[in-house]
Parts: C-alpha cells; sequence; structure tokens
C-alpha cells in the first residue's frame, strides 16, 4: 500500500510539473541591416503582434542583445499582450551576425578603455545608428508611436540604455535597463549623469532600473546610486521605477528585469 | 522538469543510502577538507568540516554506506574593480549521506560520493569609493537559502587513521530558484583537498 502510494506521487509530481503552454501569436522574423555609422551588418530580429494593423500606431521595444533575448522575450511579450497587461506593441531586436561578445562591447560601452584588448567605447556611434539610421528605417516599414520608443537592455546592453537615457537628444522616451554594467571605465556613466542634470530641467521619461541580490557589488553598488541620483534630482516628469530581485544572480535577471520593466514604462 | 527530476533523484538517492540497510556502527570518521572555486565571475574558498557515521559496510568491506552532518564556511573577496571593498561569506549546515567504494587489494584507495543537503545563509557586505565623482556607499544584502549538492572524493588511506583525499562539489541550490538563468550561469564547481581522521 505504502509503495502504490508512493509511486503515485512520484507519477503526479513528473505529471504535475508539464509546463503551461500559451498559444504563441504574432509573427516574427529576421532581416539582416546594414549601418553607414558603424559600418557592420546588424541582424535585426523583428516581432509583430497578432491582427497588427497599419491603422494603428503601436509602441516599438529596441532590445539590445538580440542574439540572446529576442526569443526568450518575444514570448514573454506575447503573453503580456494576450493577457491584456500591456499593449499590442512590435519588438526590434538588434543583433549581430558574428562575434556577439566581442561587437556588444564595441558598441555597449564608452568612453574607450585601453585595458581591454577588444575594441570598445564606440557607443556614441551606435547611438548614430540607432537614432538617424535604426528607427527612421523601422519608422518607414512600420505603423508605431514615436513616443513611445522603448530602450531595453541587460549587463553591458543596460549601461547603453542609460548611456542614451543621458543624451539630450535621445529618440527614445522609456528605458529599462537591466543589472547594468555601471561599472565601466570607473563608472563614467555618472559624469554624463552629471552632465545631464546642468544641462535639463526636467527629465520627461519613464525608467526602469533593477539589479539581483546576488550579483556582485560592482554592479549592485553603481545601480543603487544611480537611482538615488536621479530621484535626488527631483525632476518633475520622470517617471522612475526600481527593482531589487532578491536571490537573482546576473544572468537569472534579464527576462524577470525586461518583464517588469516592459510592463513599468509602457503602463506608467 | 528537468529540475524535478533531479531533485527527486537527490532524494530517492538520500532515501535509499539511509534507509536501506540495517544499520551497523563501525569506524566513524570526521574530515577536513579545504575548497575553491576560481570564476570569472570572483573565486570562492572555503571549509568543510564533515562527520561521518557508518550505517552499513559490505561483508568483503569494500563497500560502505553513512550518514553524517557537515558545515561549510565560504568567503568570497568582492574587490573585482577598483574602489570596491568587501566580502561575501556562505555558511551551509547540513546532513550527509555518502557511499564508499575502496579498491585495491589492500582497500587503502576509496571513492566517496556525498550527498547533502541543509540550510544556507549568505551575507555581501561591500564598500564602493569612487573619488572622482564622490560616492562612497556602504552595501549589504544577505539571503537564506536550502542548500544541497554532491561532492566526490577520492582518498588514500596513508596510516591507520588518517586518509587524504582530492574532492570535486556540485552545488545544486540554484536549481530550485525562482528565476531561471537566462544566458552564461556559472556551473558552480569546486574543487580541493581533505584530511580525514577515522576514529574507534
Amino acid at each position: 500500500m505504502k509503495k502504490t502510494a508512493l509511486l503515485f506521487c512520484v507519477v503526479f509530481a513528473f505529471v504535475s510539473c508539464k509546463k503551461y503552454e500559451f498559444e504563441f501569436q504574432g509573427s516574427s522574423s529576421e532581416t539582416s541591416f546594414y549601418s553607414q555609422t558603424v559600418d557592420d551588418d546588424f541582424n535585426l530580429y523583428t516581432y509583430l503582434p497578432p491582427d497588427y494593423s497599419t491603422n494603428t500606431k503601436y509602441p516599438i521595444i529596441f532590445l539590445l542583445d538580440g542574439n540572446w533575448y529576442f526569443e526568450g522575450f518575444t514570448k514573454e511579450l506575447n503573453d503580456l499582450v494576450q493577457r491584456g497587461i500591456i499593449e499590442p506593441s512590435i519588438l526590434i531586436g538588434i543583433g549581430y551576425q558574428e562575434n556577439v561578445g566581442e561587437k556588444r562591447f564595441r558598441d555597449y560601452t564608452f568612453p574607450q578603455n585601453l585595458e581591454y584588448d577588444i575594441d570598445n567605447g564606440q557607443a556614441d556611434e551606435f547611438q548614430v545608428f540607432l537614432k538617424d539610421e535604426l528607427i527612421p528605417y523601422v519608422a518607414s516599414e512600420y505603423s508605431t508611436d514615436s513616443t513611445k520608443y522603448v530602450l531595453m537592455g541587460h549587463s553591458l546592453g543596460g549601461l547603453n540604455t542609460l548611456y542614451n537615457m543621458m543624451q539630450v537628444n535621445s529618440p527614445f522616451s522609456r528605458y529599462v535597463a537591466v543589472s547594468s554594467s555601471i561599472w565601466w571605465n570607473n563608472a563614467y556613466l555618472f559624469e554624463l549623469e552629471e552632465r545631464l542634470s546642468n544641462n535639463v530641467i526636467d527629465l520627461p521619461i519613464h525608467a526602469y532600473i533593477a539589479v539581483g541580490s546576488e550579483e556582485p557589488p560592482s554592479m549592485t553598488i553603481p545601480n543603487e546610486e544611480l537611482i538615488e541620483r536621479l530621484n535626488s534630482r527631483n525632476y518633475n516628469s520622470l517617471r522612475l521605477t526600481s527593482e531589487f530581485f532578491m536571490g537573482a544572480s546576473h544572468s537569472q535577471v534579464p527576462m524577470i528585469g525586461f518583464k517588469n520593466g516592459i510592463q513599468s514604462v509602457l503602463n506608467q | 522538469m528537468k529540475k524535478l527530476q533531479l531533485i527527486l533523484i537527490l532524494f530517492i538517492g538520500i532515501g535509499e543510502t539511509v534507509f536501506s540497510q540495517d544499520a551497523t556502527p563501525f569506524q566513524q570518521e570526521i574530515q577536513a577538507n579545504y575548497l575553491m572555486e576560481l570564476s570569472a565571475n570572483g573565486n570562492r574558498y572555503g571549509i568543510q568540516l564533515e562527520y561521518n557515521k557508518p550505517v552499513f559496510h559490505s561483508e568483503n568491506k569494500l563497500y560502505r554506506l553513512s550518514i553524517g552532518g557537515m558545515n561549510e564556511l565560504f568567503v568570497k573577496d568582492e574587490r573585482d574593480i577598483e574602489g570596491i571593498t568587501g566580502n561575501t561569506v556562505s555558511n551551509v549546515l547540513g546532513f550527509t549521506a555518502s557511499n564508499s567504494l575502496f579498491l585495491l587489494k589492500s582497500n587503502k584507495l576509496f571513492l566517496t560520493n556525498t550527498l547533502y543537503g541543509g540550510w544556507g545563509y549568505r551575507r555581501t557586505k561591500a564598500n564602493y569609493i569612487n573619488g572622482q565623482f564622490g560616492i562612497n556607499r556602504d552595501y549589504e544584502s544577505s539571503l537564506s537559502y536550502i542548500a544541497f549538492g554532491a561532492y566526490w572524493k577520492l582518498g588514500y588511506q596513508i596510516k591507520d587513521r588518517i586518509s587524504l583525499q582530492a574532492i570535486g562539489k556540485t552545488d545544486f541550490s540554484r536549481l530550485i530558484d525562482r528565476y531561471e538563468p537566462t544566458i552564461f550561469e556559472r556551473p558552480g564547481f569546486m574543487f580541493g583537498v581533505g584530511i580525514i581522521y577515522s576514529m574507534k
């Protein structure tokens, strides 16, 4: 009798563990895009929501490190849209055709750090690519709501997201920066934050900044410091949400951060 | 699904090890082990103390099952960028279940697999000073968690009561985290050396 009960428990545990699968809707595609500014070919991964229509204007989410996160986040986004938590949105994953690990250092960091023996520090050129090449292209191809351009990234991608956030002429109005590598080059981002505060009276953006408790202090402390500094500026129109994920490591934060972040910046 | 399978296998393993044989007191032993984890995310060093009480010994003395308790203490230096000082201390208190296979004619060489489970506590205390941007910030975080994993040990008896061993260790604790790793999660493999003292 005991053996039967035990066997039942084991079988039940296996069967009940089957993951809930929702029906994937919408469509996704992959195209190549040459940037004159960066002088390189990018891979663009595009997700269009179900019932996409040119009569509707959609928020556009630009996701950095598209090679790694596009597929996973497409499922999350699809789920959020299907459950009516956020409005239908277009996702553009920005990826590379080769040497992903090296090229993200080249494009996502600023300024150049000579201690690294790979190309780095060209976030200024990457920003021109986003602003003058990619966004006009996406806006010409799809029906977009230019007041809801979201830039989203993790780690060095988070650093680049914050780099763009610190630019006065940034085309984005919403930012999701998860586990951002603010430590880059002696935390130079704080110089940009200081300059921004000297140049603007208000910061009319929606931002989400998150980090995990199991990340090294070199990751957590600068993020906490940045959140505190942004809040201390008393920007009237800044909508800043921050989150600290207890028990989450650097590699565990991206998807939950993206998911919570996109809800935060699109629903505010 | 894989998580649950691993957890079930782990508990079935422990259950079998502990309850499948009649207890026969034999030589108890204590171990002191030094372990290290070398990783791009920072190195961890620590000691593990373990007490084992055999509960079964095969008649030919080639196989032994034992249960016991253990305590781990690991320290990770968090000085990975300029201006950061501090460390993370992890402590695990748990139960162990081991099976040992004795090799060679003399039975002096032995392989031991140990499963452990228990309670873990991790605390990080750090400070970041960046003079250029006027940052001087303290940081502290702590976490309690269920710890479990496995040790693999290759030992050799050098004296009547003294043996030395080489150790590999994997921590499975992250398998039951509520967040799944998206990319580049480190395996958490440690290695080290230790000494065993056998008691009567």
